[in-house]
């Protein structure tokens, strides 16, 4: 599993399985994008739950290590969301604050994590294909 | 008191000048009301007076936009009105965009209020609803005394600056914006209201509907593609030179047909553009870069692909309603599907 | 299970001597509660202010709302698995200091959340301006991390409440209201001809400040289950979380579920009010699918007719929203979704993050994303050096005269996602 991430605390947190975006939130989500039209899948939803796009300069994304053939529901999913962070406007953030929102950014993202050591009997036991269908 | 100041905007048709061959005509400026006018003006009872009508044809506003909008708004502007109207264009593609985008452009400039009237099917609704108010009229001009009505009601009301309601409440076309209220019930209450009637089979009204879901369920991939027949069908307007079955540039009334039985490649000597959207430039050099007949024909000849069918259809996307592009498809498929075609490329621009 | 609440009503409260209740005004002793709360070392100290309704005063920043409630007869105590022992609760009586309640507040983050305004435009879109609330500032000792933070401001809130409680415990309620959630079969068997109604309500589970605990569990941890009402209404789902302010449930809206309530004012009489499934709002893809598999196999199980869900959260809870009301309604069953909407300032972007045809019936808390204006108040309690950066404030967006744009985002309890407000939007 990699975490895509423009959150230092993260990178911090989990070393090489970090890909460490220097840039925007949004960056955060391209990346992601295009690493799903090579066939990587979206772990964790790509929105925040509650911290809003526009908030937040802080976003962090888990999708698999291994490439298999693309999931459209993810890519969809993923467009829809990027789509929600450009439409929402832009503010200007607060920089003191931008190490609350990175320990909030882990916090969620180490949820993701816990879920997915959870479900690791599954996936040695699965090969190829989707972790899910929607 | 003196009565409001109104400049009407119509097309060469409402305008008593001609049909679709007066539609080249650049905007002239009239005294006083006309055609559709006389209706609005009645309307008004008194409050309101049609100063001047500025009739234009729907392609020459469509074709010089920018020029149009500056010409016209100079007339308006000279007749010093308290708003402008425009239309009401029912279901006329063209004359619905130019009447939301000159409604539009006056609002911004001169900051006068405007209304126009359009069947929500309209290209120019989608397009200019959340700008301006669009009363909802019906499909045709049969419509006419009810959306002269309308348009009027709105009109006056906001001459006298009083508060504009919901759509639902003015007639105009929803402008997808959500606005706050409080309600007399708390959100649970209305819930629970709202699952009785709908367990009763009650009619209910959601107080958010889910946007359009145009979802077209994937067929499954071609077999094989190299034995595959593969047609070319476009939205970006390629025509023989010469656009000889007159496709418009915008707002298609048709599509075309056209025979590609040993055509290797689209050359700028024998096909063009039709497409009022985009800069015709690179497509008129090269239609290729549209329709990809050349690289589809080098695939065919080292058997990539079965073969190309013979004839290559063609409309104008620009500002053309999904209902049309919908009927168009619907006619050319069943020859398509006749023909044995397992697959076709769509270009759009 | 049956549970009588009985209300004692409180329009005052003052500060005294001696905690109790007298008429209906309530005296709290500082020193009384102190000793109470600070039994907890990470907090260095804690200090008291009381808001009335009417008052020209602001609460910021807001992290939960609890109310007074005490168990004096039937199994367990208030928050049970929290800070009583683990038992079930919601039957037997539980007595309810009704009109008051205790609000925390306590910078963990820096962006901390939520606005009470007890007069002024902004008391219109919060219920905790018609509340009197005894306002607590924690004040954690140097060193101690935010998770560590939030935990404690959580835990002393309760404390507080089950403190407050305790002092209608001898007291004679002056109404009671009995909620009786029978046995499934029971209720198919007395209301055989009336639809049966389930609620579906969800729970954000998601992290720091997110998240939300069910009998002391996490809820992340859950998979979706079934609840009755009044165990809910004993105290057995706490608020972790209050980010944004405008939508999530603090602890108060737990114990007094508006739908819950609507739902038993029409049991028995259109509708048989038989289920209620709690599941969660896991950032985890996988999870989002096994939580909205299993409610919606609960719901299919138990045959329900018609189901209402509420959701708590924007953005990646749509996701979830959707999974559950597609999945629901393809077994048949008839459902009505309860969000709010981020649709941009002027309204016009998209609502939600994400939609599904089978969402056609839908009830609104409102746009969250509207911005009003909120004037200078005489007295802050907490601080409002933070409103800047709540979700929904901005930078520079006090004014010279002290008035403050803020969205509704930043209002505690604004577009209340289970109802619990008037506002709406069309």
């Amino acid at each position: 599993m990699l975490i895509v991430s423009n959150n230092p605390m993260v990178e911090a947190a989990f070393g090489d399985s970090c890909v460490f975006i220097d840039g925007r939130a949004l960056d955060v989500l391209i990346y992601v994008r295009d690493m799903l039209h090579k066939g990587h899948k979206l772990l964790s939803h790509p929105l925040a739950g509650s911290v809003k796009p526009y908030e937040s300069p802080i976003r962090s994304v888990c999708v698999s290590k291994d490439k298999g053939a693309y999931d459209m529901q993810s890519i969809l999913l993923m467009e829809n969301a990027i789509d929600r962070y450009k439409t929402l406007s832009q503010r200007n953030f607060i920089e003191n604050h931008n190490e609350d929102f990175q320990l909030i950014d882990l916090s969620l993202i180490q949820s993701a994590v816990e879920s997915r050591f959870q479900d690791r009997d599954y996936l040695t036991t699965q090969s190829g294909g989707a972790m899910y269908e929607t | 008191m003196s009565a409001f100041r109104i400049v009407h905007y119509i097309n060469q048709f409402f305008g008593q000048i001609g049909g679709e061959e007066m539609a080249h005509i650049p905007p002239e400026y009239r005294e006083g009301k006309v055609g559709p006018g006389l209706a609005l003006e009645a309307n008004f009872k008194g409050e309101a007076v049609i100063v001047g009508t500025v009739v234009c044809g729907d392609s020459y506003f469509n074709e010089n936009m920018d020029e149009a909008k500056e010409t016209i708004l100079a007339m308006v502007e000279k007749a010093k009105p308290d708003l402008f109207i425009a239309g009401p264009a029912f279901n006329a593609g063209r004359y619905g965009v130019a009447c939301g985008a000159m409604a539009a452009y006056v609002k911004e400039k001169l900051n006068i209020p405007v209304v126009t009237g359009m069947y929500i099917e309209n290209p120019g609704a989608d397009m200019y609803k959340t700008d301006i108010y669009i009363i909802s009229t019906r499909n045709s001009a049969a419509g006419m005394r009810d959306a002269a009505k309308k348009m009027a009601a709105l009109a006056l009301k906001m001459l006298k600056n009083e508060k504009i309601g919901a759509s639902s409440e003015e007639d105009y076309i929803p402008q997808g914006k959500r606005v706050n209220l409080f309600e007399k019930l708390r959100g649970s209450e209305r819930a629970v209201n709202m699952l009785l009637q709908k367990l009763q089979d009650k009619p209910f009204t959601t107080e958010y509907p889910m946007p359009d879901f145009d979802r077209v369920p994937p067929n499954p991939p071609v077999a094989d593609i190299s034995r595959a027949k593969i047609a070319l069908v476009t939205s970006g307007g390629i025509v023989p030179k010469g656009n000889p079955d007159h496709i418009e540039s915008s707002n298609a009334s048709k599509y075309g047909r056209y025979d590609i039985h040993g055509v290797m490649n689209l050359t700028s000597d024998k096909y063009e553009t039709a497409h009022g959207g985009y800069d015709p430039s690179y497509a008129n050099a090269d239609a290729d870069r549209v329709v990809p007949l050349d690289v589809l024909r080098d695939f065919e000849m080292e058997g990539k692909i079965g073969s190309i069918y013979e004839y290559f259809f063609s409309t104008v996307g620009n500002g053309t309603a999904v209902k049309s592009a919908k009927a168009y498809a619907e006619d050319f498929s069943k020859e398509l599907i006749k023909e044995n075609v397992q697959a076709v490329i769509l270009t759009s621009t | 299970m049956k549970l009588e609440l009985g209300y004692i009503p409180i329009t005052d409260i003052e500060f005294a001597e001696r905690s109790y209740v007298e008429g209906s005004t309530l005296y709290v002793s500082k020193e009384e509660l102190s000793d109470v709360l600070l039994q907890d070392e990470n907090i260095s100290s804690v200090s008291f202010a009381i808001a009335l309704p009417g008052d020209k005063t602001r609460i910021t920043p807001v992290k939960d709302v609890i109310e007074p409630r005490v168990k004096v007869e039937g199994k367990g105590g208030m928050f049970p698995g929290v800070l009583s022992k683990v038992d079930i609760v919601g039957s037997g009586r539980t007595h309810v200091l009704k009109g008051a309640a205790v609000v925390t507040t306590g910078k963990i983050v820096g962006f901390q959340e939520g606005i009470i305004d007890m007069s002024g435009p902004g008391a219109e879109y919060t219920p905790f301006s018609k509340t009197c609330n005894l306002v607590l500032v924690i004040t954690p000792k140097e060193g101690v991390v935010q998770h560590e933070h939030e935990h404690t401001v959580r835990m002393a809130g309760l404390r507080a409440a089950a403190y407050l409680g305790e002092l209608a415990r001898e007291l004679e309620p002056e109404t009671i209201e009995t909620y009786e959630f029978l046995p499934l079969l029971e209720s198919i068997e007395r209301y055989p001809d009336l639809p049966r109604v389930g609620y579906v309500k969800m729970l954000q589970s998601q992290g720091l400040l997110h998240d939300t605990y069910v009998y002391g569990v996490d809820a992340k941890r859950t998979l979706p289950t079934l609840i009755s009402p009044t165990e809910v209404m004993d105290g057995a789902i706490i608020s972790g979380n209050c980010v944004s302010a405008c939508d999530k449930n603090p602890t108060y809206v737990h114990q007094n579920n508006p739908i819950v309530h609507d739902l038993f004012k029409r049991h028995g009489k259109d509708l048989n009010f038989c289920a209620m499934i709690i599941t969660n709002e896991n950032v985890y893809l996988a999870d989002k699918i096994r939580s909205s598999d299993r409610t919606a196999e609960i719901c299919g199980y138990l045959k329900l007719d018609g189901v209402i869900i509420s959701e708590e959260g924007f953005g990646n809870p749509d996701t979830d929203l959707m999974m559950n009301c597609r999945k629901i309604s393809d077994k048949g069953i008839k459902t009505v979704v309860i969000t709010d909407e981020y649709a941009g300032r002027d309204g016009s972007s998209q609502s939600l993050a994400d939609a599904d045809p089978s969402c056609d019936a839908l009830v609104t808390g409102g746009n969250a994303n509207e911005v009003i204006t909120l004037p200078k108040m005489d007295k802050v309690i907490g601080t409002e050096a933070y409103v800047g950066i709540i979700a929904g404030g901005w930078d520079k967006n006090k004014a010279e005269d002290g008035t403050i744009q803020v969205e509704l985002q930043a209002i505690t309890g604004a577009t209340s996602e289970v109802g619990f407000g008037y506002l709406s939007a069309r």
